[in-house]
């Protein structure tokens, strides 16, 4: 392989023109999330991040790193609450795509500021978002599906922009990166080498949600169920940038986020990964099921008409 | 294998496309750079910059290790400042075997005492774990681990401010003097037992604050 060929591959990789509704579906849905995300923190702001606050400023500030946090500036709680409510325009105007660039940068330093000031409410979960809106706050998600397109656009012909891929392959990778260390991490566990790991979760009595049909004290089941979690994870790495085996993939992952959610209280998480997998669907794909969604709203009971004969 | 997404368009239209989307409008890139020079340094300052930091993101994933360790010190100040250090260990390396809570025990200057409890997980409907759900992660995976002893003192003085039910500048000397920090737990039963979690019957105690009247201004 010669170097001209490394640059090629990296310059296709990342600079191809692409189609923007991939990004712009992913900005919509994780967008959503984020509003989940700041509401749910609303009923005990105070409590995590108000002052004084469950942990003080000064008991965090003792490892005397330089940390953003915007919460800092005012000490008082009418500062805490305003920032919070920055937080929930900025989830909705990243949601509606209306001065996208703006909103992205002020949640993901809101983000920041919260992780910052007290790092021990948050789980892996809020890692990923925090990093998506990392890249979000570069990414052209509002070229289409937003206020702001609709803006600049609504004199002009309508037509389907391209745009530089690196932001989407940036997001991608990203997710890779959560299934990877989600898979590296557990490889070294005692429960998941012998596969009791599920059983030893679903015993976890502060996650449990609801019961399956059947429980995981079965060893053969537990083992199954453990290995194959393992397997899905690795998959969602690895055989997802393989075309043929995406889309089957993306529905293994999927019904894994869906079983976890079912049968265990991690609010978002699991959704927060689901919509993810929406940044590996073909661009076609996408705006045809947009598109079929739009014909069953207008006249939702066509479907269940029978088709008549001409 | 082939990436996802993209239309398949001839080169020209292509980059009639992206012009025109290039083109119009006001540009974040404006503020630091004209059009004509950010069309020249676009692809090797974005290509240097995403090398740096999914380099780093990489490194950082497969950290502990000394020497990459070291390859990322010059970035730590930017990861720490915008607390974008990688891990994703959902239930890793091990699930937790311990089903715990915390509760705390709060004496008067008088000498009675009241029980101080947190939201417990275990025990809320399933609307409002959507809400409590950081009560579960901060006191039952952070608070009872050892690296962070150094904060149960500031969960101590937040029980005794929740339970001083005088005004802030009453002149009434009963007020919250000691606070512990009680740590129930039980070990989830082995698979082959085929039995019910146990209640949290094992007890330590997190620590014993004495509570001064600063702490509850």
């Amino acid at each position: 392989m010669k170097i001209a060929e490394i640059a090629a591959g990296w310059d296709r990789f990342f600079f191809s023109p692409v189609s923007p509704y991939p990004v712009a579906a992913y900005r919509i849905l994780q967008g959503c999330i984020y509003l989940q995300f700041a509401l749910a923190l609303g009923p005990d702001l105070q409590v995590w991040y108000g002052y004084p606050g469950i942990i003080l400023e000064s008991t965090l500030a003792a490892d005397g790193i330089n940390k953003l946090n915007v919460l800092s500036y005012y000490h008082n709680n009418e500062w805490v609450l305003a920032v919070w409510l920055m937080l929930i325009a900025a989830s909705i105007c990243l949601t509606i795509g209306f001065q996208t660039r703006i909103a992205s940068i002020i949640l993901f330093t809101i983000l920041v500021t919260y992780s910052n000031r007290n790092a021990y409410l948050f789980n892996a979960g809020d890692t990923y978002l925090r990093s998506v809106a990392f890249w979000l706050v570069f990414a052209p998600s509002a070229e289409v599906w937003s206020v702001d397109s609709w803006l600049k656009n609504r004199k002009k012909a309508p037509f389907d922009p391209l745009v530089s891929a690196w932001v989407w392959r940036a997001l991608q990778l990203q997710l890779c990166f959560v299934y990877y260390s989600a898979f590296y991490t557990k490889t070294s566990g005692w429960y998941w080498s012998v596969g009791e790991a599920v059983y030893i979760a679903s015993r976890f009595e502060s996650l449990f949600r609801l019961p399956l049909p059947f429980t995981f004290d079965d060893a053969l089941l537990a083992g199954i169920f453990t290995f194959g979690t393992l397997a899905v994870e690795a998959a969602l790495y690895t055989l997802i940038w393989v075309k043929e085996l995406r889309y089957y993939v993306i529905a293994l992952g999927t019904c894994l986020h869906l079983t976890i959610d079912w049968c265990m209280s991690i609010p978002m998480f699991e959704w927060m990964m689901i919509v993810s997998f929406v940044l590996f669907i073909d661009s076609v794909d996408i705006t045809n099921f947009v598109a079929a969604m739009k014909c069953w709203l207008k006249n939702p009971l066509k479907v269940l008409q029978a088709p008549t004969k001409a | 294998m082939e990436a996802a997404g993209g239309h398949k368009l001839s080169k020209n239209a292509r980059l009639q496309e992206t012009q025109s989307v290039s083109e119009s409008g006001f540009q974040f890139t404006d503020l630091f750079f004209s059009r004509k020079l950010w069309q020249r340094i676009r692809k090797p300052l974005i290509s240097a910059g995403l090398f740096v930091i999914l380099s780093t993101f990489i490194i950082y994933l497969l950290l502990p290790n000394l020497v990459l360790a070291r390859l990322v010190e010059p970035l730590h100040k930017f990861i720490a400042f915008f607390n974008l250090a990688q891990g994703y260990g959902v239930f890793a390396p091990n699930p937790t075997t311990k089903n715990s809570h915390i509760v705390g025990v709060v004496f008067y200057t008088d000498g009675s005492s009241r029980l101080y409890e947190f939201p417990r997980l275990d025990r809320i409907s399933m609307t409002n774990k959507l809400w409590k759900e950081r009560y579960r992660k901060f006191l039952e995976d952070n608070i009872p681990q050892k690296r962070n002893a150094h904060l149960v003192n500031d969960v101590a003085r937040f029980v005794a401010r929740e339970t001083d039910i005088f005004p802030k500048n009453s002149s009434t000397s009963n007020r919250p003097e000691k606070v512990m920090l009680l740590n129930y737990y039980a070990e989830a039963p082995p698979i082959h037992a085929h039995k019910h979690s146990p209640s949290h019957f094992n007890m330590r105690v997190l620590c014993t604050y004495s509570v001064t009247r600063e702490d509850l201004q």
